[in-house]
């Protein structure tokens, strides 16, 4: 019989494990309190520290060595109830003997047998291998009796952290000394410079306490002066808001006067009714008796900023559209020039608010000087260039302008892409450049071709071969093979 | 308590186990005549086959790879084959194909013609080469050890062990192998550049005009039989439970998973993993002379088995931290019962 057919080395594993598990709790409960203490060596410190501060400074308190007892016995109470609490709870926290087991197999250098040999032991059906796990485990268990446990480093480490608690008795036995200290040195000093500074001290506290009333008696005048200014500052913008409202009023004012008579200095306040003064004295010298009816137009907020510009601004836009005829003013309401500002122009905040009424009787006006025989030559504005070429080398064409033609993003109404001959690059969506250009049509130079005349013949009946076959006919094995294999196929299950 | 155990129990697993190491130790010198250094490889290799598993090999070119597993397939008495994989190769070029035979009596008929992977020690040599319709024939024979072609299935013979080699350099062109292909194979094994010293053996050997027979000191029945050896070999919980959380420590949001893992890791070690860990070591445990696996045992084996099985994200391959330093950190944040 084995050494081990007995329950001994079961009851001695549990034994050994047990014993492993206490110590490694007892243990860790130390570790935990001596972390547990080290780590509050700042409140030890902290304590003896800010009551000898506050000593340095207050000069009524003298408590002695009372004080300083009670000063440390908060310093080091604290982290020792602190210590203690830590210390009962890691030891309520049980460890098993399994644990026990590893940590000596890990000693031992066992290599995980004597856990083995545990579990293996008490299982109710064992292996041969199991046996065998437990009989290679029995000289590691009778080297494990014998063995003493490594101290754990964190043990040699909590030696240093008595240090703190050292320092804060000395600490603490300062505070006891701090106002003989005191006194000792206000002695050394106690000469008439030392006398003459009592006066001034309290001189320069009445000094002090004057300053603080004057600073507070200066707040009122502060918040006053500050009124002031908020007043001020109300005032100026009360002031300019008024000054704006002004020409606004004056500006009503002139209205008024511009729509009560035509007089020739009335007429630069608008630049459509000069240039319509001006082709009135082309074609229709009539027209400023006709404009005279209309009504007073609506006042015009006053321009404040870049005057120069908006006015040049208006010279090009009578300048280019007028082209001789002088018609000046564009109908907002026409989609086409609407469109054509906003493409081609640089469209700008600043300009006017386009006038409804005065563009209707703009329109009305021009129908009745035609005598709604002629279009509408208001849009004389230069034709969009619709040339659809595109430069070679996949180079963007310059002229593009998005109606059309080679751009990024057709705007147009697809005519181009149905013109034949128009190259229109393939636009995939997500690709950051444009596709192959697809040219739908060929330049074809006509070519002359020459035919022979063919001259009339009887048909006859065909009287060769049908030729050679494609396709050979298969032989009868082998059809019957490929049958065979295609019958096999449809039996289901058939394993070789 | 009276406990049940013998003497007789023990003296037969015990020769179990001796038999186990002195054939372990047979082939191992045998693959040593032909093969220079290496010694972790050979071990693992020799170790994938009594545990049952396949092997993927990764190395330069030039490593001895290739010889290694031909030493093997000779030494051992297996029915060796091996398979260049390229680009253009089909699963019927590796299962086998219907072909057309003539009869005795002059008639015809199709036949099913095996393919390499009818054979104990498969070599896929550069594994990585073929298209992953190919890889995928070998996913059925590497788990279920048979292989299907049209209604037919055809058990593979035992003991069935692929080797499959990669080049970690010269990827383009070719297809990584998928998790779930990765997944089948037991161990991945670095093979690294020989010492100085094997060096010179190495141009010895092969350079001179000797030439080096290798002799067959073990079967595929022995094999087979020692597989079992292996399998007997008893799991304690406190391994077992190592294991288990190794194979978690790898995955993101798990347990045991460190904060590494956390943010590094795209995908950890599925169950095969586990399964892994335990097969290795059981054959850790016998080399080592022991009867039971113990957390060394999974600890050792756990870096050749998990490092496939762990996928990186793209953070962790743009900070240069690959599935090595992750199951390094498992290793070392996870610890066993002590």
């Amino acid at each position: 019989m084995s050494t081990w057919e007995s329950s001994q080395p079961l009851r001695d594993l549990e034994h050994l494990g047990r014993g492993v598990a206490r110590e490694l709790r007892a243990r860790r409960a130390r570790s935990r309190a001596s972390e547990r203490w080290a780590s509050l060596g700042w409140f030890m410190l902290g304590v003896p520290a800010v009551a000898i501060v506050q000593r340095l400074f207050d000069r009524e308190t003298d408590g002695g060595w009372v004080l300083s007892a009670v000063i440390a016995g908060v310093a080091l109470g604290v982290p020792l109830v602190a210590t203690l609490l830590a210390r009962v709870l890691a030891g309520r926290t049980a460890i098993d003997a399994r644990d026990g087991l590893a940590r000596l197999d890990h000693e031992l250098g066992a290599e995980g047998r004597l856990q083995a040999a545990h579990e293996f032991l008490g299982a109710a059906e064992r292996s041969t291998f199991m046996a065998a796990a437990i009989d290679d485990a029995l000289p590691f268990l009778a080297r494990a009796r014998t063995h003493e446990l490594t101290p754990a480093p964190a043990q040699q480490a909590a030696r240093s952290s008595w240090l703190a608690p050292l320092l804060a008795l000395a600490l603490c036995a300062v505070i006891a000394f701090v106002p003989s200290l005191r006194r000792a040195s206000e002695a050394a000093v106690e000469t008439p410079v030392a006398l003459a500074t009592v006066p001034d001290v309290q001189r320069s506290k009445r000094e002090r306490d004057a300053r603080t009333g004057d600073e507070l008696r200066v707040e009122p005048p502060a918040l006053e002066r500050e009124q002031k200014q908020r007043e001020a500052g109300s005032n100026s913008k009360s002031d300019e808001r008024a000054a704006s409202r002004e020409p606004e009023r004056e500006a009503k004012e002139s209205t008024g006067k511009t729509g009560g008579g035509r007089s020739a200095e009335a007429t630069p306040t608008s630049s459509t009714s000069d240039s319509r003064g001006f082709q009135s004295s082309q074609s229709q010298p009539s027209q400023p008796a006709e404009q005279s009816k209309s009504p007073p137009k609506k006042p015009k907020p006053p321009k404040t900023r870049e005057p120069d510009a908006s006015a040049k601004k208006k010279l090009d836009q009578q300048s280019g559209s007028t082209a001789g005829k002088g018609v000046g003013s564009g109908s907002s309401k026409n989609p086409g020039s609407t469109e054509w500002e906003s493409k081609d122009q640089v469209s700008s905040d600043e300009e006017e608010p386009l006038d409804d009424d005065q563009d209707v009787d703009d329109e009305s006006d021009e129908s009745e000087a035609r005598g709604g025989l002629q279009p509408s030559l208001r849009d004389r504005r230069p034709a969009v260039n619709r040339d659809l070429t595109i430069g070679f080398g996949n180079q963007v064409n310059p002229d593009a302008n998005g109606r059309g033609g080679p751009s990024e993003q057709k705007k147009s109404r697809g005519v181009a892409s149905l013109v034949l001959g128009v190259p229109i690059p393939d636009h995939v969506k997500g690709q950051p450049n444009p596709g192959k250009t697809k040219i739908t049509q060929e330049r074809v130079e006509p070519r002359a071709e020459n035919a022979e005349p063919l001259s009339a013949a009887p048909r006859t009946p065909r009287a060769d071969a049908l030729g050679r076959l494609t396709r050979r006919e298969l032989s009868p094995w082998m059809r019957e093979l490929v049958r065979d294999y295609f019958l096999s196929m449809a039996k289901p299950n058939e394993n070789p | 308590m009276s406990t049940q155990g013998s003497v007789a129990d023990a003296g037969a697993a015990r020769e179990q186990a001796q038999r186990f190491r002195a054939t372990y130790a047979k082939i191992r010198d045998e693959v040593g005549r032909a093969m220079v250094g290496q010694d972790e490889i050979v071990e693992g290799v020799l170790s994938a086959l009594f545990a049952g598993g396949h092997v993927l090999l990764e190395g330069v070119p030039g490593l001895g790879k290739t010889l290694l597993v031909r030493t093997l397939g000779n030494a051992v008495d297996l029915a060796f084959s091996r398979v260049q994989f390229t680009p253009d190769m089909m699963p019927a070029d590796i299962q086998g194909t219907m072909i057309l035979v003539e009869t005795e009596g002059g008639g015809h008929k199709l036949e099913f013609q095996e393919g390499p992977l009818v054979a104990n020690l498969v070599l896929a040599d550069e594994i990585n080469r073929a298209t992953p319709k190919t890889q995928s024939a070998l996913l059925e024979a590497m788990q279920e050890k048979q292989i299907s072609v049209g209604r037919r299935t055809l058990p593979l013979p035992e003991p069935f062990c692929v080797m499959a080699t990669q080049n970690p350099v010269e990827q383009e062109g070719t297809y990584p192998l998928p998790e779930a292909q990765l997944d089948r194979f037991l161990f991945k094994l670095v093979v690294g550049y020989p010492q100085e010293r094997e060096y010179h053996e190495i141009l010895n050997r092969t350079t001179s005009d000797s030439d080096t027979q290798v002799r067959k000191v073990s079967s595929a029945a022995e094999v087979l039989a020692l597989r079992h050896v292996v399998r007997s070999v008893p799991v304690p919980e406190n391994a077992q439970n190592y294991a288990v959380r190794l194979v978690m420590g790898t995955q993101p949001k798990s347990e045991y998973s460190t904060k590494l893992v956390n943010e590094m890791v795209a995908l950890g070690s599925s169950p095969r993993g586990a399964q892994a860990l335990l097969l290795g070591g059981k054959v850790k445990a016998l080399l080592a002379g022991r009867f039971a696996v113990s957390s060394e045992d999974i600890a050792a084996v756990a870096p050749a088995v998990l490092r496939h099985r762990v996928m990186v994200n793209f953070r962790a391959h743009s900070e240069g931290i690959g599935a090595e330093q992750v199951v390094n950190d498992v290793l070392s944040n996870v610890q066993a019962a002590r």
